[in-house]
């Protein structure tokens, strides 16, 4: 009898266990950046606009890349779950020849509320929001990185939206 | 005489004033922007140099390198000589659709010609080497290229001098299309340099103009037809005017490493 209810127990606890697993996989699956947009500068032409599409397509967490050659904007998807590293975004835009006027990023925050001067960590970065008031965030969120050439200041983005 | 200057400064005031109705271009023909090629991409080309009254024609086969962002290497080589080019971009102010760039390059051909030419000839006839600076301005639609550059030549036993300026002046538009859309647009460019050289202790100089049209295909493969002729000509020189044809074919992140997966 005292077997039967600690094997029951047992059962409980690896089925609690699973949905505790299966609830923070999709937490985490959720807070993750789902996109970026790249306002490139220093470029009229398709061939250089094809140098940078080319450059970010080849970087394995990137699914797709749309862009708008006239605009020189592009448009990142990434690949759902993996981890998205913003210097491989810069240096594939400045590798290529080119510099990048703006660069925005489309995630799920953990945060429900930006502070303002807030330093916080999230998806392995230390980021600050730049903001004159507190704001809610909304998910998603789409954000702009400050920061001058994408170049972190002491490891920390500046971020505003 | 007076028909060449005529025909020279008329094609210069048409390209000047088609400028602002169209996109700039700076993948000039004739000479090199101070933009280098994306990093760790290699560029195959193949030309055709026709001169005036030379029977046989130039062709010369050209493999150019980015090995790491903002140097670039070009190896050339002919049936009589080998060259080898060398420009680092230096400096650059990037904004939306305008930067201003500055690069140095230097040059060396080697072939075993003895100079029979006041002229430094720069198209793989004589062994010389040369060093200089580039300037590029490119602002919506308007692109412009300077450089200037010191060249010095073997002259063996003859009397010629060996050294001289070499310069040039470069614009173009891009004709079509009117707006992109999509990278497989055939873009046809059109362009106008300005080429001269002038000697060092002598009183040699000449200045050329060579207008091109350039084809680019899928945004990765460029078709140059370019004709050149003098406009002032104090210099004795082969080929004065000359018939350039090229085609190149651009391989990107050739010399990457890294290589995205296949998606199933």
């Amino acid at each position: 009898m005292d077997s039967c209810i600690y094997l029951k127990i047992q059962n409980m606890k690896s089925k609690l266990i699973l949905l505790l697993l299966i609830i923070g996989s999709s937490f985490y699956a959720q807070a993750q950046i789902k996109s970026a947009e790249i306002l490139a500068s220093g470029l009229t032409c398709s061939m250089c606009s094809k140098a940078i599409y080319k450059a970010l397509d080849k970087i394995p967490f990137v699914d797709t890349v749309k862009v708008n050659i006239e605009t020189s904007t592009y448009i990142v998807d990434f690949k759902k779950g993996e981890t998205v590293q913003i210097e491989q975004l810069r240096d594939a835009v400045y590798d290529a020849g080119f510099a990048i006027d703006k660069m925005q990023l489309l995630a799920n925050w953990d945060e429900k509320l930006a502070a303002k001067d807030a330093v916080f960590g999230a998806f392995g970065y230390q980021f600050k929001w730049q903001l004159n008031a507190n704001k809610s965030i909304a998910s998603p969120q789409k954000v702009t990185i400050v920061n001058k050439d994408v170049q972190p200041i002491n490891g920390v983005y500046l971020l505003k939206f | 005489m007076k028909n060449r200057y005529r025909y020279g400064y008329s094609l210069l005031v048409c390209l000047l004033l088609m400028r602002f109705h169209l996109h700039a271009q700076e993948l000039y023909v004739y000479t090199d922007p101070a933009s280098t090629m994306p990093a760790k991409s290699i560029i195959l080309k193949q030309s055709y140099l026709k001169m005036e009254g030379i029977a046989n024609a130039n062709w010369n086969t050209q493999l150019e390198l980015s090995p790491k962002k903002n140097w670039m290497v070009h190896i050339g080589t002919n049936y009589s000589a080998t060259d080898l080019y060398l420009q680092h971009r230096f400096y650059s102010s990037d904004q939306v659709h305008q930067h201003t760039r500055l690069a140095w390059y230097a040059k060396a051909v080697s072939a075993g010609a003895t100079p029979s030419t006041e002229a430094i000839l720069l198209d793989g006839q004589q062994k010389f080497w040369g060093a200089g600076l580039i300037a590029t301005r490119l602002q919506h639609k308007w692109a412009s290229s300077m450089s200037l550059g010191y060249l010095y030549r073997y002259v063996g036993n003859t009397t010629f001098t060996s050294q001289a300026i070499q310069y040039s002046l470069s614009n173009g538009l891009l004709l079509y299309p009117v707006s992109y859309k999509n990278y497989n647009q055939t873009n046809i460019n059109l362009y106008a340099e300005i080429l001269g050289q002038k000697q060092i202790g002598g009183t040699g100089y000449y200045i050329d103009i060579a207008p091109a049209i350039q084809f680019i295909f899928h945004s990765q493969a460029k078709l140059n037809i370019g004709y050149k002729w003098p406009i002032v000509d104090h210099m004795s020189r082969l080929g004065g005017r000359s018939l350039y044809i090229s085609y190149d074919y651009l391989f990107f992140n050739a010399l990457s490493r890294a290589k995205k997966p296949k998606m199933n």
